[in-house]
């Protein structure tokens, strides 16, 4: 069951928009990527969506660019029941598992890619404000509290539109995460493992303990702070869940597009 | 130089250990396979397999024209025309 929402941006852009909310379930990792790119397919016909949600079983999303084989320890994928998949966006790997993901479809008129990433990355900023923690943005797509990374993000413009995706971390297990994910030198492996340890963090390391389904709701204040919107409710129609289940079965779970490169 | 009809690999490390790979195939002083993989965004996504399939019987000695051009229409982070010449001049050097 899927329950949505809708907001009116009124502050961040020059016209009145409503962008719709999925307060979604945990789901595997093909479906996440065939709805998110489906939301974004049909932004014209149903407006901008923010969509918060998770990943069950654990699954590594890895870059557009980037190659399966070369990212991940996939024996060690498999034995562990984590998912793979591709993403339409470029960056790197990414382990969900002790994370909330959320995608957010807009027109493209958000002016150049890399200053868009500071407008929508907002959103998730406010959460953490909301949290008391003090974030900002850094590099290209990247959040940090003190300093260390928090949440990543990635965007991609098709369609007429723009999708960006990311993640915020409710927890980090970085020794878990390399039992799947492959480092780029193996003979550097400790040092590459310790300097991410030093470099990232999460909502538990940093002292906030909160569940999931509340979390959903702080991170859709946050976006409705950030843009100074409105929410009102709506479901999603027929063609695009349709849609989505094309794209989970004919492309997202298909060796052909995750090992593409 | 020598011909040569190797595989070769360069890789260029951008700064906090985030890695671009460039496979490469020479034949005798041309490209005639590329693949180029990593962490970083280019948009549109579809103009790297655009520039690797224009880098495709290329002389080595030739590409910088043709990453150039590619990259003039896109946007960009974490990569860049000199990233790739560097990592397919890499790959030249490192040939068998």
């Amino acid at each position: 069951m899927i329950h949505t929402k809708k907001i009116k941006i009124i502050k961040s852009m020059n016209f009145t928009m409503e962008l719709r909310v999925i307060y979604d379930d945990k789901h595997r990792a093909y479906w996440n990527m065939g709805l998110d790119e489906s939301l974004l397919v049909h932004l014209h016909d149903i407006g901008p969506t923010l969509r918060v949600y998770g990943w069950k079983p654990p699954a590594v999303s890895i870059g557009y660019f980037q190659s399966m084989d070369e990212e991940v320890n996939i024996s060690a994928a498999r034995k562990h029941g984590v998912d793979l998949v591709r993403r339409i966006t470029g960056g790197g790997a990414v382990y969900h598992k002790y994370e909330i993901t959320y995608s957010i479809t807009l027109p493209e008129n958000m002016g150049p890619i890399m200053q868009s990433y500071h407008v929508i990355d907002s959103g998730i900023i406010k959460a953490l404000e909301k949290l008391g923690l003090e974030a900002k943005h850094h590099g290209i797509n990247d959040v940090v509290v003190h300093g260390k990374k928090i949440s990543g993000n990635a965007q991609t413009r098709k369609y007429g539109g723009l999708l960006q995706h990311g993640t915020l971390l409710m927890d980090v297990n970085v020794d878990e995460m390399f039992e799947i994910l492959r480092v780029p030198e193996e003979k550097m492996r400790d040092k590459t493992i310790k300097n991410v340890k030093e470099r990232v963090t999460s909502l538990h390391e940093e002292g906030v303990d909160v569940e999931f389904e509340e979390l959903q709701k702080i991170l859709v204040e946050g976006f409705k702070e950030a843009m100074n919107a409105k929410i009102y409710e709506d479901l999603l129609p027929k063609q695009v869940l349709e849609y989505a289940k094309k794209l989970e079965v004919g492309k997202y779970a298909t060796d052909e597009w995750n090992f593409r490169r | 130089m020598q011909p040569t009809n190797g595989i070769s690999e360069g890789n260029v490390i951008i700064k906090e250990g985030k890695l671009i790979r460039f496979h490469v195939q020479f034949h005798g002083e041309r490209i005639r396979k590329i693949r180029i993989n990593g962490d970083f965004f280019l948009y549109p996504e579809e103009k790297l397999e655009e520039l690797e399939q224009k880098l495709e019987n290329q002389e080595i000695s030739s590409i910088e024209n043709v990453i150039r051009s590619t990259f003039s229409e896109c946007e960009y982070a974490g990569i860049s025309p000199e990233i790739v010449e560097r990592g397919i001049k890499e790959a030249w050097t490192k040939r068998r």
